[in-house]
C-alpha cells in the first residue's frame, strides 16, 4: 500500500515511524502572536500539546509530567544549558537564526539520550550561497539584525544575526541623571546580546565543513559613588553590583559522503554557561597624613562547561533500511556555587573560597538504530543507547533499548506505539520549580544517583483532507531517582551542600494528547488538548506520600490560528487555557502542643516562647497546608492577538506588526505572597495574601525590514 | 494606505491606553472557603512523668483572625494496645485560655496508647484518631558544668554562658532527642512577688558529629542517632542567657529587686534535660523548628508541620525526660 497523499508533510507524518515528534518551522513560529513582539522559540512549543509553560516570566517548559531538567535543548546537535534571557522571561534563541525546531516528547530514538522528557532539536539556518540577504527588526525589547550570503559562490556560505536590547541606551541615562546629584553618582542598566554564526565550506564533492557559534550575554549592574566628609577628611565611598550569565558555544562539523550510501558527521564542540554575581564596596580617604583604603568584595560563580567529540554514521544497506550508529564522549566540568571574599585595607588582605568544589566528570556514549520497512504496512525504528558516566571515582553503566512501531492501516491512517527508556547524569536545581539564571546544573555523584525513565505511548494519526491532519497519542511514564529540595530548603539560610539539601524519590505521568492541524489554505493553525496526571512521591517530603507535580494540569488547550487575509494583511490569534498550578497554600490554621495556653511560662517543655533568640518560636498557632502542592490556583487562559501589514518594495519588503497579548486582560497569577498586616478594626496582626500578575494586557510592536 | 495608517494609529492608541488602565497587578488573594476543611485538632506531648491529657480544638481559616474554638462538648477515649482503658475529662483552670482532657492514666514505655476524639458537631468530621508510644528513657550517665564568663554586648545588655557535658548510652533502633539546659533565676513579677524559676537557655551543641543542619526549638537542640547509634554519646555544649538578665549576689536586698527584671542566682546549678522523643515527636518538633527558622526566608522551599492525627490535625506523641541537676563550676 502506498499512501497517495499528495500533500508531502502530511504524508510524511503518517509514513513515519516517529511518534510522540512535532516539527515546526521558523515562519511558523514567527507567525505565533509573541509577547512586546518578541518572537520566543522556547515560548512558542511550549502551546504544543503535552508541553506545558511555568509560570509568566519564565520560559521555562516541562513536558509530560518531566521537570525542567529533563529536557535536552541541542543547538545544531550541541547541548545548551540555560540558554533565557532577562532572569529567565526570555530564550536567548534569536527567531532569525533558526530555520526548525524538533520537538520529540516521547519515543525518542536510540541517536538521543542523556535526559528523560523531551529533546528540543534546533537547527539553524544556513548561509545563503548564491546572494547576499539580510533582515532588521526593532520590537518593544530588542533591535535585531541578520545578514546571510556567499563567501565563494556555491562553495562557500555565512550566517551571522545578532540581538541586543535598546531600551537600556535610552532609559538609563535619563534614569541615572535623576537619580543623581552634587557629590553622588548613580548608575544602573540592564543589557542582553545574543550572536549567531554559521558558516560552511565545500572542501569537494564529499567533504563539507561547518562552523557555528552561538554567544549569549545578560550584564545588570549597579554602581554609586559618594563623596563624604568624616572629621575633615574627604572620603569617597563607592559600591558596585553587578549579575550576569551567559552562554558560549562553538561547534566545528565535517561531513564526509562515503560512496553514496552512508555519510558520517564528526564533530567537536565547547559549550560553556557561566553565572555570576559580584559586590564591591570600597572607601578611599584623602587625608595625606592618615590614607586610609578599604575594599571588600564577594563574588559567587557558578560555571559548567563540556567539551566534546562525536562521530555519527547514516548507511543505506538496503532501500528498506536505513541504519544510524555512532558515539560521544563529553568532558563535563561543573562549579555549582562558589563564593569568593576579599578585603583588602592598608595593613593587610584577606581572601576566602567557599561553597562547592568543582566536579569533573566524563560522559560516553554509544548508539545503533535502524528504521527497517518490514512490509508496506509495518515499519519499526528499533536501537539502543548504551551510556556511561565517570564521576567522583564512581561509574554509572546505563542500556536504553528504544523501539518505535508504525501500521499503516491504510493511505491516509496509521497506528503508532513507541517505548523508550532513558537515563540523565544531570540535574538542576532549582528552586520552587521556577527557572531562574542562577539554577545550578550538578552532576550525578556518588550519593546523588542517575534519573531514570521508562515511557510507553501509543497513537494515531490520520490524515483528514489533503490539508488537515488528527493525531491522538496517550503516555504513561515513570520516572526514578528525581531529585527535589527538602522541605524548608534554602539558598539564604542554609549554608549546607547542595547534596545535603535535596532528596531523590519518584515520579509518575500519564495522559492523552489530542492534536488537530491545518496546514494550507488562507487560514492554518491548529488545535491542541492534553488531559494529564502528574505526580511525585518522595520519603522526605509530605512524609512520604504522593503528591500533585507543580505543574499537573488536568487541561490543558491552545487554539493557534493564521489568517491571510491578502497579501498585505494577516492576523494572527492564540489563545491558550490550562488548569492552575497546585501550589502549596496553608488551608488551615491550629494551635500546636507550643501554644502558649496559660499566658504563663511552662517550665517544664517548650517553655520560655519569648526568651528564644535563635529560634523564635511564635505564639504556638500555626498556619498550615495539609499536604505538598495541595491547592489550585485559579485557570489560566489568555488571548493574544496579532496583525501584520507587509509591503513588497524594488529593494526588498517591510512589515509592521502590531497587536496585544492577553487581549482581554484576564489577571493570570504568576505567584502569590503574604505578608502581615495590622487590622485597625480588630486590632490585630492578620496574615494577607496576594496574588501578582506579571503580564496584564500588553501591547506588540515590532517592524522589520528584509532586503 | 491613508486608510489603513489610520486604523493602525487607533489601534496602537487604544492599546496603549489600555496598558496603562492596567498596570495595578498585586490584587488580594482570598483562599477558598471551600478548601479550607473543618478537622478536629488533637495535641499531646505526653511524657511519663505526668498523666496523659489532650487538648482538643477545632481549625480555623487561615486568613481570618479569631479565638480558639474548644471542642468541649467531644468525647475522647483513650485506648492502650487497642483496648478502650477510659474516657477523659475536660478540666480547665481560670490561668488557662484552652482547656485540657486529663486521663489517669501514666504513660510506660512499649504500650501503644492511642486517642479518639468523637464530636457531635455537623460541620466537622466526627472523629479523628491518633497513637503513639512513649520512648524509654534514656539516662544521663555523667554530667560537668562551668560557667565560662559574662558577655557585655555593646548594648550594655549581658549574656550569661555555661560549658556543659553530659554522657548518655543510645538504645538500640532509631532514637530522637532534644537536649534543655536550664539555670534558676528569679523574677518580681507584677504582683510583686519573688518567682523562681527556671529560664530555658540556647544551648548551643559543640561537638560534632551530629546529622544534618543542627535544629533548634525553643532554644534546645533537636538530633538524631544517626551517627553514633547504640553506641555511649558525650554531648558537649554551651547554654547562653542573653539579654535582660542580672546577677543576684548572694547577699543582696531581695526586696529591693527591680520589677520585671531577671536575676540570676550566684553559685548556682544548670538543670540539663534530655528528652528522648518518639519518631513523631521528633518530626513535628523538627518541622516547627524548620518553619519558625525559615518563616521570613522566601526562597525556602514550603514546610508543611507534620500531623500524626488520622481525619484531623495535631500531633499526639510521647516524650521521656531524664534530667540532671549540675553544680556550677567556677
Amino acid at each position: 500500500m502506498r499512501i497517495t497523499n499528495t500533500n508531502n508533510e502530511l504524508a510524511r507524518q503518517i509514513a513515519s515511524s516517529k511518534m510522540s515528534s512535532i516539527k515546526i518551522n521558523s515562519s511558523e513560529i514567527k507567525s505565533i502572536p509573541a509577547a512586546a513582539g518578541e518572537t520566543d522559540l522556547l515560548k512558542s512549543i511550549t502551546i504544543l500539546p503535552g508541553i506545558k509553560p511555568g509560570v509568566d516570566g519564565s520560559s521555562g517548559f516541562y513536558v509530560r509530567g518531566g521537570n525542567i531538567d529533563q529536557n535536552l535543548i541541542l543547538l545544531d546537535g550541541v547541548p545548551i544549558y540555560n540558554p533565557y534571557h532577562m532572569w529567565g522571561y526570555l530564550s536567548s534563541f534569536n527567531a532569525d537564526a533558526i530555520n526548525s525546531v524538533t520537538v520529540t516528547k516521547g519515543a525518542f530514538p536510540a541517536r538521543y539520550g542523556g535526559r528523560l522528557s523531551s529533546v528540543i532539536d534546533i537547527a539553524m539556518k544556513e548561509g545563503n550561497n548564491q546572494k547576499w540577504t539580510g533582515d532588521f527588526t526593532v520590537g518593544l525589547l530588542s533591535a535585531k539584525a541578520s545578514v546571510s550570503g556567499p563567501i565563494i559562490k556555491d562553495k562557500s556560505s555565512i550566517m551571522f544575526t545578532a540581538r541586543r536590547t535598546y531600551a537600556d541606551l535610552i532609559l538609563v541615562p535619563i534614569n541615572n541623571k535623576n537619580n543623581s546629584k552634587k557629590g553622588y553618582s548613580y548608575k544602573e542598566g540592564y543589557n542582553f546580546t545574543d550572536l549567531n554564526l554559521k558558516t560552511n565550506y565545500k572542501v569537494s564533492g564529499t567533504d563539507r565543513l561547518f562552523f557555528s557559534g552561538f554567544l549569549s550575554r545578560d550584564k545588570y549592574y549597579y554602581k554609586t559613588a559618594e563623596d563624604q566628609e568624616f572629621n575633615n577628611t574627604a572620603v569617597l565611598g563607592e559600591t558596585q553590583r553587578a549579575q550576569g550569565w551567559g552562554n558560549i558555544i562553538a561547534t566545528l562539523r565535517w561531513n564526509h559522503i562515503f560512496k553514496n550510501k552512508m555519510f558520517v558527521n564528526t564533530t567537536a564542540y565547547f559549550s560553556s554557561y557561566k553565572y555570576y554575581t559580584t559586590e564591591l564596596t570600597k572607601r578611599t580617604s584623602s587625608n595625606p597624613d592618615e590614607v586610609e583604603e578599604k575594599e571588600n568584595s564577594i563574588e559567587y560563580l557558578s560555571n559548567i562547561s563540556d567539551v566534546a567529540l562525536k562521530q555519527d554514521y547514516q548507511f543505506f544497506p538496503a532501500d528498506n533500511h536505513n541504519l544510524q550508529f555512532g558515539a560521544s564522549c563529553i568532558f563535563h566540568k561543573f562549579k555549582p556555587g562558589i563564593n569568593s571574599f576579599f578585603s583588602k585595607t592598608n595593613s593587610e588582605t584577606i581572601t576566602n573560597k567557599t561553597g562547592n568544589s568543582e566536579i569533573f566528570s566524563t560522559d560516553i556514549s554509544i548508539y545503533f538504530e535502524d528504521d527497517w520497512s518490514i512490509s508496506e504496512l509495518l515499519r519499526i525504528n528499533g536501537g539502543i543507547h548504551l551510556s556511561s558516566f565517570f564521576v567522583q571515582n564512581k561509574s554509572y553503566f546505563s542500556a536504553e533499548p528504544r523501539i518505535n512501531a508504525r501500521l499503516l492501516i491504510n493511505d491516509k491512517t496509521s497506528i503508532k506505539a513507541g517505548f523508550a527508556v532513558m537515563t540523565q547524569y544531570m540535574h538542576l536545581l532549582t528552586q520552587s520549580g521556577i527557572t531562574q539564571s542562577s539554577d545550578l546544573w550538578v552532576p550525578v555523584t556518588k550519593k546523588i544517583k542517575p534519573q531514570k525513565s521508562q515511557q510507553f505511548s501509543l497513537g494515531f494519526s490520520t490524515a483528514l483532507s489533503k490539508m488537515y491532519l488528527f493525531e491522538m497519542e496517550g503516555y504513561f511514564k515513570h520516572m526514578n531517582h528525581v531529585i527535589e529540595y527538602k522541605d524548608g530548603a534554602s539558598f539564604l539560610l542554609d549554608a549546607t551542600g547542595w547534596e545535603e539539601k535535596i532528596t531523590a524519590g519518584a515520579g509518575k505521568a500519564y495522559g492523552a494528547e489530542l492534536f488537530f492541524r491545518k496546514t494550507r489554505g488562507k487560514f492554518t493553525g491548529f488545535a491542541g488538548y492534553t488531559l494529564s496526571w502528574a505526580f511525585r512521591q518522595f520519603n522526605e517530603i509530605n512524609n512520604g506520600g504522593i503528591f500533585p507535580f507543580r505543574y499537573d494540569r488536568r487541561h490543558d488547550i491552545s487554539l493557534v490560528g493564521k489568517y491571510r487575509i491578502n497579501k498585505k494583511w494577516t492576523i494572527s490569534s492564540a489563545w491558550i487555557f490550562y488548569t492552575g498550578n497546585a501550589v502549596t497554600v496553608p488551608t488551615s490554621s491550629y494551635i500546636t502542643p507550643i501554644y502558649k495556653n496559660s499566658g504563663v511560662q511552662d517550665n517544664r517543655q517548650f517553655p520560655s516562647p519569648n526568651l528564644g533568640y535563635s529560634t523564635p518560636t511564635g505564639n504556638g498557632i500555626v498556619t498550615n497546608a495539609t499536604e505538598r502542592n495541595n491547592y489550585r490556583l485559579p485557570n489560566y487562559h489568555r488571548l493574544d492577538l496579532t496583525a501584520t501589514y507587509r509591503k513588497i518594495r524594488k529593494w526588498g519588503e517591510w512589515e509592521l506588526t502590531f497587536g496585544a497579548t492577553n487581549v482581554y486582560n484576564k489577571m493570570n497569577p504568576s505567584f502569590y505572597y503574604s505578608t502581615d498586616e495590622f487590622n485597625s478594626e480588630t486590632g490585630e496582626l492578620e496574615t494577607n495574601y496576594y496574588q501578582r500578575t506579571l503580564f496584564p494586557i500588553m501591547p506588540t510592536i515590532s517592524y522589520r525590514i528584509k532586503f | 494606505m491613508k486608510r489603513n495608517s489610520k486604523i493602525v494609529t487607533k489601534l496602537g492608541i487604544a492599546l496603549l491606553v489600555a496598558a496603562t488602565i492596567f498596570v495595578s497587578c498585586d490584587k488580594e488573594f482570598i483562599i477558598k472557603t471551600n478548601s479550607v476543611a473543618n478537622l478536629i485538632v488533637v495535641n499531646s506531648l505526653f511524657t511519663g512523668q505526668e498523666k496523659l491529657s489532650v487538648t482538643v480544638t477545632k481549625n480555623m481559616h487561615p486568613q481570618k483572625t479569631q479565638e480558639v474554638i474548644e471542642l468541649k462538648e467531644a468525647k475522647v477515649s483513650l485506648f492502650e494496645n487497642n483496648v478502650f482503658i477510659e474516657e477523659l475529662t475536660y478540666e480547665k483552670t481560670p490561668a488557662d485560655s484552652i482547656g485540657k482532657f486529663i486521663s489517669n492514666t501514666t504513660p510506660v514505655p512499649g504500650i501503644v496508647y492511642k486517642i479518639v476524639a468523637e464530636t457531635t458537631e455537623d460541620d466537622i468530621p466526627q472523629k479523628a484518631s491518633s497513637q503513639s508510644e512513649l520512648p524509654q528513657k534514656v539516662e544521663i550517665v555523667s554530667d560537668t558544668a562551668i560557667w565560662l564568663k559574662w558577655i557585655t554586648e555593646e548594648d550594655s545588655a549581658f549574656s550569661l554562658r555555661f560549658y556543659f557535658e553530659i554522657e548518655f548510652n543510645d538504645p538500640p533502633g532509631n532514637n530522637y532527642y532534644y537536649i534543655s539546659a536550664a539555670a534558676p533565676v528569679l523574677k518580681l513579677d507584677t504582683t510583686n512577688n519573688i518567682r523562681e524559676f527556671y529560664t530555658w537557655q540556647y544551648a548551643e551543641i559543640l561537638s560534632g558529629e551530629l546529622p544534618g543542619h543542627q535544629l533548634y526549638i525553643n532554644n534546645s537542640l533537636l538530633f538524631s542517632d544517626a551517627t553514633f547509634q547504640s553506641k555511649k554519646k558525650k554531648i558537649t555544649g554551651t547554654a547562653t542567657m542573653y539579654n535582660n538578665v542580672d546577677y543576684l549576689f548572694s547577699n543582696q536586698d531581695l526586696s529591693k529587686l527591680e520589677k520585671g527584671n531577671i536575676y540570676i542566682l550566684d553559685k548556682s546549678k544548670l538543670h540539663i534535660e534530655l528528652h528522648s522523643l518518639s519518631k513523631d515527636a521528633y518530626n513535628f518538633c523538627s518541622s516547627y523548628a524548620k518553619r519558625m527558622r525559615l518563616q521570613d526566608d522566601i526562597y525556602s522551599e514550603p514546610i508543611i508541620i507534620y500531623s500524626n492525627v488520622k481525619n484531623g490535625l495535631g500531633i499526639f506523641a510521647g516524650e521521656n525526660i531524664s534530667s540532671t541537676d549540675v553544680p556550677i563550676k567556677y
